[in-house]
């Protein structure tokens, strides 16, 4: 049986993003549609990619803490990296270019979160999506 | 680490079958071979998702960058069978603005532009 929380200190490189995430398609099993599995991961590797590359730099010496929530058709993901954070304020309007080779992460975040929130210095992130078909637990 | 495949190797154009998610940790073996084939003189790379279940904010920058390096040199790059969820993405991205991507439907499998 599905446990309500999935949560985990990962180390700070690519290898514990994939563990994570395969946890978590586990963790998700099948009684979620396709859009809505495919949206979870997403802001779910979202999320745990800045932690590791940005708020550690990629330093396998740190630990990122990722946790995830099903209730009531939703998923919430809160992720927490060491760092000193970033700017989201001014990052949260900026228009990316057609061209541009990065900068979608945020893109991502608006276009398929239901609601994020950023702590005040920019180092934790809190996702919540709104599932289109709800999940048997709830 | 599973090999992309090469079809439909002619000249200028080839297509390669794309056989790893487009995501942080796996995108950097593509991004060296469309460098590669690019510098090879490749002009028109079809890129086979068929097997691709997700691509993130890495993928898509990759795939932008494979775009601008072929539209320097007047090439193309075309991104064929994505599942309907990469679809949605590209469109919701509006990369589908800016190159051939196209889906596959379930039902006839026709492509879906």
């Amino acid at each position: 049986m599905m446990t309500e929380e999935l949560r985990a200190s990962i180390l700070a490189n690519q290898d514990g993003v994939e563990a994570f995430c395969w946890k978590f398609q586990q963790w998700l099993g099948a009684d979620i549609n396709s859009r809505d599995a495919f949206a979870a991961e997403l802001l779910l590797r979202e999320a745990l990619v800045n932690g590791v590359e940005h708020g550690c730099h990629g330093g396998d010496g740190h630990e990122v803490l990722c946790v995830v929530r099903g209730g009531k058709g939703r998923i919430f993901v809160f992720v927490k990296d060491p760092g000193a954070g970033f700017d989201w304020k001014n990052l949260w309007n900026f228009e990316v270019g057609g061209d541009a080779c990065s900068g979608r992460g945020i893109q991502i975040y608006k276009t398929y979160g239901t609601q994020v929130r950023f702590n005040r210095a920019g180092n934790s992130v809190f996702i919540k999506l709104k599932l289109k078909q709800k999940m048997e637990r709830n | 680490m599973t090999q992309n495949t090469r079809t439909a190797d002619a000249g200028e154009s080839i297509t390669v079958k794309v056989a790893v998610d487009l995501v942080a940790s796996k995108s950097s073996e593509l991004r060296e071979e469309l460098r590669q084939l690019v510098a090879s003189g490749r002009r028109s790379i079809v890129l086979d998702f068929s097997s691709v279940r997700m691509v993130d904010s890495s993928g898509l920058g990759m795939i932008i960058a494979a775009h601008n390096s072929l539209r320097k040199v007047e090439g193309e790059l075309v991104v064929t069978n994505c599942s309907t969820d990469i679809l949605e993405l590209f469109r919701s991205m509006r990369i589908h603005q800016h190159m051939t991507v196209e889906g596959v439907n379930a039902s006839s499998g026709l492509p879906v532009k």
